[in-house]
């Protein structure tokens, strides 16, 4: 999977996400991308871990769960705001507990920019 | 690059040193590009490596712990070696479970409680900010132009 950058803003950032899909395609065949519109290029750039799954998330074997440690920071840096909760939401079950009720208690729901996310991350055969 | 002054090199013996490279990979009983990381108990040491491994991850570690402390815990980092195309993190072994592990033994209160300390985990990350004349988007290992070693997805 390619990895570019870094970028000189959101926007650039969007712009190149978007393209990926479409990345082998010739000029002509290009399309006007309708879920492009979903990433809001006026939001704010975040430190993001960017894998924050149940399994980078080391807590107490016994007593009360405390976090230990949150590892693997390999993808971390800086980011479009709604980049932690897409990737987040995207690493674990759709359907799944996880994802509907308790990543929106650490992470607000960002929808619309999932659902371009995983429109996207699906066509490049990522992950 | 060895942080003389993490716990590792504080620890009582004083001639304590990291193992090598290829010590840490006669431990290894996997060759592939994403071996599992070799854990030396007894050291307390955990060493992440491989192709795909960065050196901005042990920056960040570094940074993580320095900057934010106990808000955002992360393993500490002891050094890094840089080994033809591997590179080696030595860090504490964290002696927890994966949270995957422990979720569906939780009661509703405790995964609540776990949520919690995520979100003020999370919130404290966000805190961190750019230079406001020099903004910009990059996965830290990019931005240190290695970025033949870094997965975005």
């Amino acid at each position: 999977m390619p990895v570019d950058g870094p970028f000189s803003g959101v926007k650039p950032f969007n712009d190149w996400f978007s393209s990926l899909p479409q990345r082998f395609l010739a000029d002509s065949q290009k399309f006007q991308d309708p879920l492009r519109p979903l990433l809001p290029d006026n939001g704010a750039i975040t430190f993001t871990h960017a894998d924050l799954h149940e399994e980078n998330i080391l807590i107490s074997q016994h007593g009360p769960p405390q976090i230990l440690a949150i590892v693997d920071w390999g993808q971390s840096g800086w980011y479009p705001d709604y980049w932690e909760y897409c990737k987040a939401a995207y690493t674990c079950m759709y359907s799944g507990e996880w994802r509907m009720q308790w990543i929106p208690m650490f992470l607000a729901p960002r929808l619309d920019e999932h659902e371009a996310f995983s429109e996207y991350v699906m066509a490049i055969g990522a992950l | 690059m060895d942080f003389l002054d993490s716990s590792f090199f504080q620890s009582k013996q004083p001639s304590q040193h990291l193992p090598t490279p290829a010590e840490v990979r006669a431990l290894s009983e996997l060759k592939n590009p994403r071996p599992p990381p070799v854990i030396i108990e007894h050291l307390n040491l955990l060493v992440k490596f491989g192709p795909r491994v960065t050196v901005a991850e042990a920056q960040c570690l570094w940074l993580i712990r320095r900057i934010l402390g106990d808000e955002v815990p992360v393993p500490e980092v002891y050094g890094w070696r840089v080994d033809g195309l591997e590179v080696f993190i030595y860090m504490q072994l964290v002696r927890g479970v994966t949270l995957k592990d422990r979720w569906e033994h939780l009661n509703a209160l405790e995964k609540t409680s776990v949520c919690g300390q995520l979100c003020r985990m999370v919130t404290s990350l966000r805190q961190l900010k750019q230079e406001p004349s020099d903004q910009f988007i990059g996965m830290l290992c990019v931005i240190s132009k290695k970025q033949d070693n870094c997965d975005m997805f």
